[in-house]
């Protein structure tokens, strides 16, 4: 993947609010950010900062109140449903905090999922054989060769986590973005998927990942941090620094 | 492509997903035998009918008949497309053995067998000299006397399998039948010293036309015998109908407008001979119209049936509709995963939908299937029931009825087919937009903020 | 007092309960509805049977006089309040030109009618208030009562007769043939059988709702029948008997075959087997055959019917296996804070009942509804589409009995609740058997 100038993604002005009962809740207040392309960027914030739903305003998941988000200048937020699907299915990878595998498939049907969404059958058997082979490679990449045809609850959290990273990278996508993607994995586990997140990293992904965990953000490039309801200033991490 | 491999996963490996399946073979079962057998009974009771009537009926509803039949038949005669044309008098008397003082009021058709029998299939409805003109009424016992034949079901009673038991048939009887001989006018015509003519004629036959209402309820006399005893020999003789068959591809409703026409021609053709104001109150009726009241009770009959599995299809809607709201229910969070991965609102929309289909074909398949078998042993089930416990669905010394009807309509099966999956996608409709409406963000999150 | 809470809590948030609750009710309504029509359709046969002809009915194959002593005899015994002796015939009516019909007559005295049938209700003239014509003599035609029927026939949409035609008929002249009733001359002897021919004026038009009576029907005085006026009574073979209030028509069958017996024997001279033709039958049972194939069918469609009702149950056992699937953290902790499993098991059943029970009270008041308003409801359906559903020549009666079946209703009602607490059984069972040091496990 070739780094270019500018970011690739640029917040401004993000707000959004939710509704719990009768009480509103404002839980971003006017966020910025900007992720450069090819940059490793982790959001730190305390359970409950909005994070999560910066995050999924960012991967198209959600829309903000007010504010824009553009990807390489095009306002996601001004998205209509199609061009939504297509920027989930083709430029984002997400990977969740409870990994979200379906269980009727098994591992090579899950990770190969995104690339069957938006084809018919004709479409499907046109690229079945090419989807198979990037999906073989991706599990592989993972270390889940020898579990291929097992079903989610015969694997445990780091495997079903690893499915998840696999399935997120399947159609290539610009932009990797993981919510507290080790937060239900023990630290030996978690550090195994940070060290996958490196590698990716260092292959050119882009990956923006959010967590509550001060070590898991430190793996990052630049660390941002998320506080009532506004990004504060980020860091360049240390060991990048070096 | 993920819709229909995530849709067959759902069918077969949530146990739920049988429960709609099972709901609707059930639902598809139940339909299609019920409807199979009964479409099966008007259907034999409307072939019935159109043996007895025959294609065509030029009939007055008067008692009093018209003139002139005689020429009009043999202007159909020389029709291209009339293959027989019978003239018949229908109208009542009493009947009573002449041995007995009960007596009872039935309706007395008069017919002239040799052509009678080749517009319609009362010969074969015979016993004794099935389809035989010339022995039609040949009275049993009593040859000095004109025969009569009388519907089965006046001399004989049926048994359990709705059989008749011939040897009892009353070979030695004579009856003493009564009319009211009506003028031209209407009005009754003295006899002696009073309004009635009575003859007595021998038994010559039964028959076994398969209504109720004929066999339990007609005498046949020979055409000129009850046209004397109604009054109707005239000069000019009178009838009450003229019974047509048409010949073989001939459209109904073509050789009925044809008859239509053709008798308008006659009439005015008739206008200045005497009686022909009789001719104005005749009409062409094809033999549908001219039973439509026999028929419809039956045809209303299935209506009724209809409109109750219409109830029955609303409850399975409704089941089916529980069972995906569940599934919606419990789906939700894949329904995420799904969009997060791009999925559209169409393609959320078309898995469930698909999923919806699955359920209806494969539940329309199994009820198709158990209801073939059901089918096609249906008469031996019921055999079985009546040998073992006595019961038998219709009673077939009270009902005329043979065998149950079981033989299958594709196109009965593939309606019944059709509407289970219809039943299913409206089941189906209310969660599947919920579930494409859903936000991903909704679900996926672990907490709301 | 827990499991009360948490009934109303799932009751209230989890919409897949209500959701349940509504197919048991649609359901229950669908087997209530089938059943009261049904049900109706036989009670209205019965009751028009002994509208028509009383609460039992003598019928002797062999005619026979001094039906005056019979009835005293009857009367006397506290069980009859009232008789009428008479006869059945067939005959043909002329009606006018080129109207010729078969018809049953009702031989029989219309004075003695009225004491044990409706006939006053049903009576059409041209008064406000009809009365039966008395016997007397007649001079000129002879007053008769014709069924509706027989004078004009149903509106083919909306299936009523016209009223005012039919009136409009009344003092009509007609012509009616039947087998003459043998009596016996002045010094005793048997008449031969043969044929009367009477001349009619109708008096009153009957209207009895019941399609059959009314399109064949004509009641002649029997004193008609009589050759002349000094000849004995014509002889009957019919009594019809009203009885006396709160007598049941089974009880007093016996009674009656009794004080016939006795009649026959003392008075008519019969011998026993003679007297022992006659049979006494309580006016509902007159149609008894008919009337076994209908509940027949009855029971077959409640069976199919009920079969396909039973997927809700399969449908109540889901609901629940899935409340306790994503409460079975909730169950755990009730356990853990010291809830037997009985209690546990109990929650979910009682649910289950709870839930069949609100269905079927929901499900009763919708088959009630429906089952009330029927007629309009066809009215509806015959308005929007030109056919009538319940048509009185099919179906013998002109309303669709709209009267709901509450011995049933109770039947079904209850197996609702059984069956709906069946199938949260296995749920209850499941719940019942949580551990909760597996439950509560942290993954």
């Amino acid at each position: 993947m070739n780094r270019t100038d500018g970011p690739i993604l640029v917040a401004e002005g993000i707000v959004k609010s939710y509704r719990l009962g009768t009480t509103t809740v404002k839980v971003l207040k006017g966020a910025n950010l900007e992720v450069a392309e090819g940059e490793f960027l982790a959001i730190l914030g305390a359970s409950g900062s909005g994070k999560t739903t910066l995050l999924h305003i960012l991967g198209g998941l959600d829309r903000p109140d007010k504010g824009r988000v553009l990807f390489r200048g095009s306002d996601i937020a001004g998205f209509r449903s199609r061009q939504l699907d297509h920027y989930r299915n083709r430029q984002v990878g997400f990977v969740f905090q409870f990994y979200h595998l379906l269980d009727e498939l098994d591992v090579l049907e899950n990770v190969y999922l995104p690339a069957m969404v938006g084809k018919g059958i004709l479409g499907w058997l046109a690229c079945k054989k090419a989807a198979r082979q990037r999906a073989l490679e991706l599990i592989e990449q993972v270390g889940l060769g020898h579990r291929l045809h097992h079903k989610p609850w015969q694997l445990s959290g780091g495997e079903r986590q690893r499915v998840a990273i696999a399935r997120a990278l399947m159609n290539r996508p610009t932009l990797l973005l993981a919510d507290e993607p080790t937060g239900n994995l023990d630290w030996a586990t978690g550090k195994g998927i940070l060290a996958l997140f490196g590698a990716l990293h260092s292959s050119g992904q882009t990956i923006v990942m959010v967590t509550h965990d001060q070590r898991v953000a430190s793996q990052a490039t630049r660390t941002v941090v998320l506080a009532d309801g506004l990004v504060q200033a980020g860091q360049t991490n240390t060991h990048w620094r070096q | 492509m993920y819709k229909w491999l995530l849709a067959l996963r759902y069918l077969t490996g949530r146990r739920i997903s049988y429960v709609a399946v099972m709901v609707i073979g059930l639902c598809v079962f139940v339909v299609f035998v019920v409807m199979t057998v009964m479409d099966g009974l008007v259907g034999q009771f409307k072939q019935r009918t159109h043996d007895f009537v025959g294609d065509c009926v030029v009939s007055t509803e008067s008692m009093v008949g018209f003139p002139y039949y005689d020429r009009f038949v043999t202007i159909l005669h020389s029709e291209p497309i009339v293959e027989a044309a019978s003239a018949v008098i229908n109208t009542y008397g009493l009947v009573a053995l002449a041995s007995r003082q009960d007596a009872v009021g039935l309706q007395i058709m008069g017919i002239e067998p040799t052509w009678h029998f080749k517009v319609t299939g009362l010969g074969k409805s015979l016993y004794l000299h099935p389809d035989d003109p010339n022995k039609a009424f040949l009275a049993q016992h009593d040859p000095n006397l004109p025969g009569c034949i009388l519907g089965i079901d006046l001399v004989l009673n049926r048994d359990w399998s709705g059989s008749y038991d011939y040897r009892w048939l009353p070979v030695k009887a004579i009856y003493e039948i009564s009319c009211f001989p009506l003028t031209a006018k209407g009005a009754l015509a003295r006899v002696g010293a009073g309004y009635v003519n009575a003859k007595r004629f021998a038994f010559a036959d039964v028959s076994r036309t398969g209504l109720a209402r004929e066999d339990g309820g007609c005498v046949y006399l020979p055409f000129g015998q009850l046209q004397v005893l109604s009054g109707m020999a005239g000069p000019p003789g009178r009838a009450t109908a003229i019974h047509i068959r048409f010949r073989p591809n001939v459209d109904l409703m073509a050789g009925t407008a044809k008859v239509a026409e053709l008798w308008d021609q006659f009439r005015k053709a008739c206008q200045d001979l005497p009686q022909s104001q009789l001719l104005a109150g005749v009409k062409v009726k094809d033999w549908k119209t001219y039973r439509k009241a026999t028929i419809a009770p039956m045809e209303k009959e299935q209506i009724a049936m209809v409109v109750m599995f219409v109830l029955l299809a609303t409850t399975a809607i409704f089941i089916v509709f529980v069972v995906f709201y569940m599934i919606v229910a419990n789906k939700a969070r894949d329904i995420g995963i799904l969009k997060a991965v791009g999925a559209s609102f169409g393609g959320v929309m078309g898995l469930m939908v698909g999923f919806a289909s699955l359920i209806g074909l494969l539940g329309a398949s199994i009820g198709l299937l158990a209801g073939w078998a059901f089918l096609s042993r249906i008469n031996q089930i019921e055999y079985l029931l009546f040998e073992r416990f006595g019961f038998q669905l219709w009673d077939r010394t009270i009902f005329s009825i043979g065998q149950i009807p079981n033989q299958i309509h594709l196109d009965l099966a593939a309606a019944v087919a059709l509407s289970a999956i219809i039943v299913c996608l409206t089941g189906c409709l209310p969660p599947a937009m919920k579930a494409a409406r859903m936000q991903p963000s909704d679900t996926l999150r672990a907490s709301p903020v | 007092m827990i499991k009360v809470l948490l009934w109303i809590r799932y009751l209230r948030t989890r919409p897949v309960v209500l959701l349940s609750i509504t197919a048991v009710a649609l359901a229950v309504a669908l087997l209530i509805v089938v059943a009261s029509l049904f049900t109706g359709f036989i009670d209205a046969f019965e009751r028009s049977a002994t509208e028509l002809v009383g609460d039992v009915l003598l019928t002797s194959p062999n005619r026979f006089d001094h039906a005056d002593r019979l009835a005293e005899a009857l009367l006397a015994s506290g069980l009859v309040k009232a008789t009428a002796a008479g006869t059945q015939l067939p005959g043909l009516l002329h009606l006018g030109t080129g109207d010729v019909r078969p018809v049953q007559v009702w031989a029989i005295e219309p004075q003695a009618l009225e004491q044990v049938t409706c006939i006053k209700r049903w009576l059409i003239t041209h008064d406000d208030n009809p009365r039966i014509p008395s016997p007397g003599q007649h001079v000129g035609p002879i007053p008769a009562l014709i069924g509706i029927g027989l004078l004009t026939e149903p509106d083919p949409v909306t299936d009523r007769y016209d009223r005012q035609r039919a009136i409009g008929q009344i003092g009509q002249r007609l012509v009616l043939t039947c087998p003459a009733i043998p009596g016996k001359d002045a010094d005793g002897t048997a008449q031969r059988p043969g044929r009367r021919t009477l001349e009619l004026a109708i008096a009153g038009i009957v209207h009895s709702g019941n399609w059959l009576f009314d399109q064949q029907s004509i009641l002649v005085p029997l004193k008609a029948f009589q050759t002349d006026q000094n000849s004995p009574p014509a002889l009957v073979d019919r009594v019809q008997i009203r009885l006396a209030d709160g007598i049941d028509a089974r009880d007093a069958v016996t009674s009656i075959t009794t004080i016939w017996d006795r009649f026959a024997q003392q008075i008519l001279g019969w011998g026993p087997y003679q007297a022992a033709q006659a049979e006494v039958l309580p006016a509902k049972e007159l149609q008894g055959r008919f009337l076994a194939e209908v509940r027949k069918q009855l029971g077959v469609l409640m069976v199919i019917f009920g079969v396909v009702d039973m997927a809700a149950v399969v449908l109540v056992f889901c609901v629940f296996y899935m409340i306790v699937r994503l409460k079975i953290k909730d169950i755990a902790i009730l356990k853990a804070c010291g809830c037997p499993s009985s209690q546990v098991a109990f929650l979910f059943l009682g649910l289950g009942a709870v839930t069949g029970s609100i269905g079927a009270a929901i499900g009763v008041l919708l088959g009630w509804l429906f089952t009330h308003n029927i007629n309009h409801i066809e009215d509806r359906i015959s308005a929007l589409l030109g056919i009538r559903l319940w048509d009185s020549s099919a179906y013998l009666f002109e309303q669709i009995p709209n009267q709901v079946a509450w011995g049933a209703v109770w039947v079904i009602v209850g197996i609702a609740i059984l069956a709906a607490a069946a199938g949260a059984l296995a749920p209850a069972v499941m719940a019942a058997r949580a551990r909760p040091v597996e439950v509560l496990r942290y993954e």
